[in-house]
C-alpha cells in the first residue's frame, strides 16, 4: 500500500462550466506533494471535494486502499485525513489552545452525560486533549501563545495555529489549502521548515499552493491544473521547463 | 473568578434571600422567576452557544405543562410520573421534529420554529375535551414528595431554585467540555466543523432537545406549582420574551441570560398597569440591543471566567 | 398588518376606499424605509443572526403599538365592491375573494417581469446572490436592499388591506398569513416563483378538503404539517435545485 490517497477520474461542474474535469492522481505514503495552478483552476474545488464538502459528479477516491464513498466529510478525520482552509477558519470564542483542542474532538471519548455531569471520565479526555494540544503547540513552537485568542495574533500565527490543529488528531495525510498565503518571507520561511518537520514524523502531506518558491523547496511531486484539468505532474524541476504549465501561468 | 463559585455564591444568595423574605408574593415571584431562568437557560445553550433560533420554545413550554397536568387530573397518574412522562414525550416530539427544522437555516429556521410554537398553541387551544380550551385547566394537584407536601411558597422556592442551579451547573459543564466547543465551532464556522469530525446536523437536533427538555421540564414544575395553566400563557409573545432574555442577557453567558431572565420575569408582574406596553418595549429592547450591544449584558460578567 | 390596520383606520373615517389603500400603502412603505435607514443598515457588525433578531424586535414593537393605539378586538371591514358575493358555477363566495385573486395574478405577472425580464430586477437578484461581488461591479448595495425592503413593505400593505374584509382587523393579523407563505414557499423550495404558487395551492387545497373533512378547528395546522412533511422528506423543496456555499 504505497498510496495514502489515489484520486481517480473526479469531474465536478457548477452550472454547465466544468470546475474539475476528469482529475486523476495520487499521494505516494510519505511523500509531500504539491497542487498547483492559476486562479480558478480548480484546485480547492478538488480539495472540497476529497473533504465531503461538496459532491462530486463522478469518479472515486480512495484513501489508504479503501474507497472513501461511503463515508460522511465529518467521518474522514476519523480515517486519518485532515485539513487547512484557505481563509482562516479559527473559532473566535476559543483562545488558541481550544481551538487546537477542537482538532483532537474525536480523539476524546467521552459522552455527553460525561460532560453534563463533569464525571472523572470527561476530566480524563479533557486533559489528554488539552496535554496533547500543548505538545502540538510546543512542537510547532508557538506554544507562547496558547492564551491567546484569534482575532489577538498576527496572520502568520494564525496559519500555524491552523496547522497545529489539524495536527492534533494525527493525521495520516494533512491536507493544507494555500497555507503561505498572505505570509511574508520570514514567515514563508518558517512555515517551509514546519512543513518539513511534520513530514518528517510520517505525514503525508498534499498542499495547494500559489507560492512557486515554497512548492519548488518542499514538494517531491507536482501537479499543475489549468481550467478544471490536469496539465502536467511531476518533480518539481520537470514541472518547472514544462512548455504547458508555463503557458498556463505566463499565457502564450 | 470562576463560573462555578460565582454561581454558588449566586445560589447561597438566593438561598438566603428565600429564609429572610416572608412576603409570599415576592417568593411567588421569585419561583416563576426560577422557571424563566431553565427555560432561558436552556434556549441559551441552543441560541447562544450554537447559534440556532427558536421561536417556539413557549409551545414546548406548553407541552410539559399540559402534559403532566392532563395525565395527573385526568388520568390520575402520579405527579412526579407525570412530570417525568411529560417532559420524556415533549423532549422526544422536539428531537422528531427538530430533525428536519434544523436542516433551515437562519430566518428560515427562525419562520419553522414560529411556526412550531403556533402549532402547539392551536392544539392545546383547540383540543378542549382533553386541555380544557382557551378557559383552561384547573384543579392539578400539588406536588408532594413522600408525604412531605409543597404547600408553602418558601418550600416550593427552595425546591425550584436548587433544581434551577442544577440545571444551570449542568449546561455549564456541557459548555466546558469537547461538546461546548463543538457547538462555539458549528455557531461561527459550520463548515469548518464538519472538518473536525463534528456531525454537525446531529449535534444540532441534540441541543435542541436539550433545550426542549429544559424548557418541558420547566412547563410542568409551573403547572403543578400554579394549579391552573391556560393557552393564554405559552403564546407567541412569550416565546420571544425567552429570546428577549437570552439576547439581553448576552447570547452565551449564563449569568448575563440569568439577571436578565429574573428581572423580565420579575417587572411585568409587579407593573400590571403597563401589561398592554410590554410588547412594545421588548421591542425596543431587542432593536436597540442589536443596534448598540450586541453582547448585551456579557461583558458586564466578562470577570467570570 | 399595518396595512390592513392602516386602510381600517382611514375607510373608518369615512374616506374612500380607493384613497384609503392608496394612502396607506404608502404610509406603510415609507415607515419600511424609515425602518430600513435608521435601525437596519445601522446595526453594528450586523451578522445574519442580529438581523433576524432585530426585525423580530421590529414587528413586536409595531403589534405593540397598533395593539395599544387600536385595541386587541378583531373589526370587521366591509367589502370593497357593494354587491357582497358572486356565484360561479354554482359556486357562491364574496365579492372579496375576486379582488384578491385578481391582485395575486396581477403581482406574480409584475414580479415575474420585473425579476427576470428588466435590468433593475436582475440586479436586485445579483444582490441578494453576491452583495459582495455586486459592490464590485459599482452597484449601491444599500440602496438596493432598501428598494427590496420598501417593496415588500408595499406589497405587505396591499395585502393586509385587500384580505382584511375577509379576515378582519386585528393587531397580531399579520402572523398567519406570514407562516403560511414560509409554509407554502417551503414546500415549492425557495428562490422558485413557481414553486412557491404551487406550494400555495397545495396547501390552500389541503386547507379546505382538510376542513371539510376533519375538522375546521385544525385547519391552519394542516400548512404546517404539510411543511414539516416535506422538510422530512426533501429538505430543499419539491421544485428545487441544490445550490453549493462557499468555504
Amino acid at each position: 500500500m504505497d498510496k495514502i490517497i489515489s484520486i481517480d477520474s473526479i469531474t465536478k461542474s457548477f452550472g454547465g462550466i466544468k470546475a474539475v474535469d476528469n482529475v486523476s492522481f495520487f499521494v505516494k505514503n510519505g511523500e509531500i506533494k504539491a497542487l498547483i495552478g492559476p486562479n480558478g483552476a480548480g484546485k480547492t474545488t478538488l480539495f472540497n471535494i476529497i473533504t465531503k464538502l461538496y459532491t462530486k459528479d463522478s469518479g472515486s477516491i480512495s484513501f489508504m486502499g479503501n474507497s472513501i464513498e461511503k463515508y460522511k466529510s465529518y467521518e474522514l478525520i476519523k480515517l486519518g485525513m485532515s485539513r487547512t482552509f484557505q481563509n482562516i477558519q479559527l473559532i473566535n470564542d476559543l483562545n488558541v489552545l481550544e481551538n487546537v483542542m477542537l482538532g483532537y474532538h474525536i480523539n476524546m471519548k467521552s459522552n455527553v452525560l460525561d460532560a453534563f455531569l463533569s464525571l472523572p471520565k470527561n476530566k480524563k479526555y479533557e486533559k489528554e486533549a488539552e496535554k496533547t494540544s500543548y505538545y502540538i503547540l510546543r512542537f510547532l513552537k508557538i506554544d507562547n501563545i496558547e492564551k491567546k485568542y484569534p482575532n489577538e495574533i498576527p496572520f502568520g500565527y494564525k496559519r500555524l495555529v491552523e496547522i497545529a490543529r489539524a495536527l492534533v488528531s494525527k493525521p495520516k495525510l494533512l491536507l493544507l489549502d494555500e497555507p503561505a498565503a498572505g505570509l511574508n518571507e520570514s514567515e514563508t520561511n518558517r512555515l517551509l521548515k514546519t512543513i518539513f518537520r511534520i513530514w518528517e514524523q510520517g505525514v503525508s502531506i498534499l498542499l495547494i499552493e500559489h507560492d512557486m518558491n515554497l512548492v519548488m523547496n518542499c514538494s517531491h511531486s507536482v501537479v499543475v491544473m489549468d481550467e478544471g484539468r490536469k496539465i502536467a505532474e511531476g518533480p518539481p524541476s520537470y514541472i518547472q521547463n514544462n512548455d504547458e504549465v508555463k503557458r498556463a501561468y505566463f499565457g502564450k | 473568578m470562576s463560573q462555578k463559585i460565582f454561581l454558588l455564591i449566586l445560589f447561597v444568595v438566593i438561598m438566603v434571600f428565600g429564609f429572610f423574605v416572608k412576603n409570599p408574593f415576592i417568593l411567588n415571584m421569585m419561583s416563576l422567576a426560577a422557571l424563566s431562568v431553565i427555560v432561558v437557560t436552556g434556549l441559551n445553550l441552543l441560541l447562544g452557544f450554537a447559534g440556532q433560533i427558536s421561536l417556539g420554545h413557549a409551545g414546548f413550554v406548553a407541552m410539559g405543562a399540559y402534559i403532566s397536568a392532563v395525565f395527573s387530573v385526568k388520568f390520575n397518574i402520579n405527579p412526579w410520573v407525570a412530570i417525568v412522562l411529560a417532559v420524556f414525550i415533549t423532549s422526544l416530539f422536539g428531537a422528531v421534529i427538530g430533525y428536519p427544522t434544523l436542516k433551515l437555516k437562519s430566518h428560515y429556521l427562525a419562520m419553522a420554529t414560529l411556526a412550531i410554537g403556533e402549532i402547539i398553541h392551536s392544539v392545546v387551544n383547540n383540543y378542549v375535551d382533553l386541555t380544557g380550551g382557551p378557559q383552561g385547566l384547573t384543579g392539578i394537584p400539588m406536588l408532594s414528595f413522600f408525604g412531605f407536601s409543597f404547600d408553602s411558597e418558601i418550600k416550593f422556592y427552595i425546591f425550584v431554585w436548587t433544581l434551577t442551579f442544577l440545571l444551570i451547573l449542568m449546561s455549564i459543564n456541557l459548555v466546558n467540555s469537547r461538546f461546548g466547543r463543538a457547538y462555539k465551532a458549528i455557531k461561527s464556522k459550520e463548515n469548518a466543523a464538519y472538518a473536525f469530525g463534528i456531525n454537525v446536523h446531529f449535534y444540532k437536533v441534540f441541543i435542541f432537545t436539550v433545550s426542549v427538555f429544559y424548557a418541558s421540564l420547566a412547563g410542568a414544575l409551573y403547572a403543578f406549582y400554579l394549579g391552573f395553566i391556560s393557552p393564554s400563557s405559552f403564546g407567541l409573545i412569550q416565546s420571544i420574551d425567552y429570546v428577549v432574555m437570552v439576547v439581553i442577557g448576552g447570547m452565551g453567558s449564563f449569568f448575563g441570560v440569568f439577571f436578565t431572565s429574573v428581572i423580565l420575569t420579575i417587572l411585568p408582574n409587579i407593573l400590571t398597569s403597563l401589561e398592554d406596553y410590554w410588547p412594545i418595549a421588548n421591542g425596543l429592547l431587542l432593536i436597540l440591543a442589536m443596534m448598540f450591544m450586541p453582547n448585551g449584558l456579557k461583558g458586564l460578567f466578562k470577570w467570570i471566567k | 398588518m399595518l396595512g390592513g390596520v392602516l386602510g381600517f383606520v382611514l375607510i373608518q373615517h369615512s374616506i374612500p376606499v380607493f384613497i384609503s389603500v392608496i394612502i396607506s400603502t404608502i404610509i406603510v412603505s415609507i415607515i419600511a424605509i424609515l425602518i430600513h435607514v435608521t435601525m437596519l443598515s445601522k446595526t453594528k457588525n450586523a451578522n445574519e443572526l442580529s438581523l433576524i433578531i432585530m426585525t423580530i424586535g421590529i414587528s413586536i414593537f409595531l403589534r405593540g403599538v397598533v395593539a395599544v393605539v387600536l385595541d386587541k378586538d378583531a373589526h370587521p371591514l366591509t367589502p370593497f365592491f357593494n354587491f357582497s358575493s358572486v356565484s360561479l358555477f354554482g359556486i357562491t363566495f364574496s365579492s372579496q375573494y375576486i379582488i384578491v385573486i385578481c391582485a395575486v395574478i396581477i403581482f406574480v405577472g409584475l414580479f415575474y417581469f420585473y425579476m427576470n425580464k428588466t435590468l433593475p430586477g436582475k440586479i436586485m437578484q445579483a444582490v441578494s446572490m453576491n452583495p459582495l461581488a455586486s459592490k464590485i461591479f459599482g452597484i449601491d448595495v444599500n440602496f438596493q436592499q432598501l428598494k427590496a425592503f420598501a417593496i415588500s413593505g408595499f406589497v405587505g400593505s396591499l395585502a393586509g388591506i385587500i384580505i382584511a374584509p375577509i379576515s378582519f382587523v386585528q393587531y397580531d393579523m399579520g402572523v398567519m398569513f406570514g407562516l403560511k407563505g414560509f409554509a407554502a414557499c417551503v414546500v415549492g423550495g425557495f428562490g422558485n416563483n413557481t414553486g412557491a404558487l404551487v406550494g400555495g395551492l397545495i396547501i390552500g387545497i389541503a386547507e379546505s378538503l382538510s376542513s371539510g373533512y376533519i375538522s375546521s378547528s385544525y385547519k391552519d395546522l394542516i400548512a404546517f404539517v404539510i411543511m414539516i412533511a416535506v422538510l422530512f422528506i426533501k429538505p430543499s423543496g419539491l421544485f428545487s435545485s441544490e445550490d453549493v456555499e462557499r468555504v
